[in-house]
């Protein structure tokens, strides 16, 4: 199916460490809006959980951003974040990271499709 | 959507083997980033070690007063009581939507050959026709410079968008094959995002139905 090609496209943004924001942006998602804030963070060994949850919350409330990619183990540190948001858009989606192999068992839409089967949610 | 208890068990019974179907595609699609992301990795390593370490990396990156090349667009599906969205990864630049067959260099070789073809042969056509010759030759001067300097601003239209000249004129055949490995990954990323919208919105009518059930 195919989106109407008068639609204005939005963007994907990416939390990451240096080798993930430096691959999307060869990708060619990389944009810095009007107000100079760019949709990608890069996070090291300097960055602060804090610094990292106040991106997500800006990117979550920025409308130009439909798809925020976020590396695993950084999705780790603001867990609790990335739980609260419940609104389907933006989409957050969680990726490996060069040093972090994915693991299913803390994606938090897999952990959400495994409360379906858990009768304690129901009491 | 208020019917017997039987109805209401078949619907559960329905919503649990749809989520069951997402979750394997939605793992199947993550198996195919992880191999993706990998070697994109591996081939931005391989870069580095051809070009230097500091020649790949984020203070490289000038966005300058450019545009994203590849956003997103969605359209809201409604279907079987569910409402999720479909994503779809489009070429800003080109305003055409993204698919898996127009990353292979191949097909866009081919593409651009086609288009040099019939430039030539429209100028063939002008050419045989002696009669007009008179009232064509002016024309055709006139439109060569003009033609021949909108391909100069666009080719280096193209040469400012690319993101692999970040890195310098002659980059290496890794960085191109990195940059190749980061869009594919992006098609599979956008895939991704519809499947886990559709299984949000399966997830979410499974648990107001069995609310339902319970009470």
């Amino acid at each position: 199916m195919a989106v109407h090609s008068g639609v204005k496209g939005k963007l994907i943004g990416v939390i990451g460490d240096e080798d993930t924001c430096v691959g999307f942006l060869l990708g060619g998602i990389g944009e810095i809006n009007k107000s100079r804030q760019p949709n990608f963070m890069v996070v090291d060994k300097n960055s602060s959980v804090s610094e990292i949850e106040d991106c997500f919350k800006n990117f979550v409330k920025r409308g130009d951003i439909d798809i925020i990619l976020i590396n695993q183990n950084i999705a780790e540190m603001i867990r609790h974040a990335i739980d609260n948001h419940l609104v389907p858009i933006p989409a957050v989606l969680e990726i490996p990271s060069k040093d972090h192999p994915y693991d299913p068992t803390k994606d938090s839409i897999l952990r959400r499709a495994k409360g379906m089967f858990n009768v304690e949610d129901y009491r | 959507m208020t019917g017997t208890l039987a109805d209401l068990c078949e619907e559960l019974d329905r919503l649990v083997i749809q989520a069951l179907i997402l979750i394997t595609r939605f793992l199947q699609s993550q198996q195919q980033l992880n191999t993706l992301i990998k070697d994109g990795f591996l081939n931005m390593s391989k870069a580095r070690y051809c070009m230097g370490s500091h020649r790949v990396s984020i203070l490289q990156v000038d966005l300058q007063e450019s545009v994203a090349q590849k956003v997103v667009a969605y359209h809201e599906v409604h279907s079987n009581n569910l409402l999720f969205r479909q994503y779809e990864l489009i070429s800003d630049t080109l305003g055409e939507t993204e698919d898996t067959t127009t990353l292979k260099s191949g097909e866009r070789s081919v593409t651009k050959v086609r288009k040099r073809q019939k430039q030539e042969k429209s100028i063939k056509e002008t050419r045989i026709t002696e009669n007009e010759v008179a009232s064509t030759v002016p024309e055709l001067l006139e439109s060569q410079p003009k033609s021949l300097e909108n391909s100069k601003v666009n080719r280096k239209k193209d040469i400012e968008q690319d993101p692999l000249k970040w890195f310098g004129v002659l980059v290496s055949r890794s960085l191109q094959h990195c940059q190749q490995n980061f869009q594919q990954l992006l098609l599979v990323t956008v895939d991704m995002a519809s499947t886990q919208s559709e299984l949000s919105a399966v997830i979410s009518r499974f648990r107001s139905l069995s609310m339902e059930k319970i009470h």
